[in-house]
């Protein structure tokens, strides 16, 4: 003789256990987007850290105007490309553009005073990346 | 009936599991902020703004540098203001000589968003 109750109970054990399957693949799921969001956000943090911890370096040593060994913040004679590069070299950043023309990608300024006239001038720093 | 259990469970892990997602937050500025604020408090110092504290100098350049940056620059209790901030930045105190008497001078930055 069939048993035929014994069908239902593993049809409704069957459809317990398909939620119980989606719960698992939406904690994965979420979980994996999760982890990738905060990476791309702290990547995009390092990437803004660095343009700004070289834009504070130039300004206040790299670029700057020095008398008798002493450096004067935010006050630039010319904008020297040598020395721009060397410091974003060091960095790691590519593509970076200094110079008083705002360029693409992502952009800090500083101010400072430009010349012996002392004009005061917005100086940007763009990565030519994708903007942040 | 048990069905209808796994899907509740389902639902109020889903709702719980949504609510629990964190938003995606902005970069940290805070540092770069600072930065800004220390320019401008140097940019006067080497326009010598301070010799005196200068306060026609000082709103000149104030003024020259709201219309480079956007960003209005106060000093509280010395009547130099560029424009009247809608939020408040940052602010930092430093010590400045005025009417020849050393003086914390409270120097405070925001944006207009009208500029």
């Amino acid at each position: 003789m069939v048993n035929q109750s014994k069908g239902v109970i593993t049809l409704d054990t069957l459809f317990a256990v398909l939620p119980a399957i989606l719960i698992v693949f939406y904690v994965v799921k979420s979980s994996a987007f999760i982890v990738q969001q905060n990476q791309f956000q702290m990547e995009q943090q390092e990437k803004f850290d660095k343009l700004v911890s070289v834009a504070d370096y130039l300004v206040n040593y790299g670029l700057t105007k020095k008398e008798n060994g002493k450096y004067h913040p935010n006050w630039i004679i010319e904008l020297n490309q040598e020395k721009i590069n060397k410091a974003f070299d060091a960095s790691g950043l590519e593509k970076v553009k200094v110079g008083f023309e705002k360029g693409t990608g992502t952009c800090i300024y500083r101010i400072i005073t430009y010349g012996e006239q002392k004009e005061i001038k917005k100086l940007y720093f763009c990565t030519g990346e994708v903007s942040i | 009936m048990k069905t209808l259990e796994s899907i509740i469970s389902l639902l109020v892990f889903v709702s719980i599991a949504i609510m629990l997602i964190p938003e995606p937050k902005e970069l940290d500025y805070s540092v770069y902020k600072t930065q800004i604020a220390n320019d401008i408090w140097r940019v006067f110092e080497l326009r010598n703004n301070f010799v005196g504290f200068d306060k026609n100098k000082l709103n000149d350049d104030a003024n020259k540098i709201t219309e480079l940056t956007s960003l209005c620059i106060e000093f509280e209790e010395e009547d130099v203001t560029s424009c009247i901030p809608e939020t408040k930045t940052i602010q930092i105190r430093k010590m400045a000589i005025v009417d020849g008497n050393p003086k914390t001078i409270t120097m405070r930055i925001g944006q207009n968003n009208q500029n």
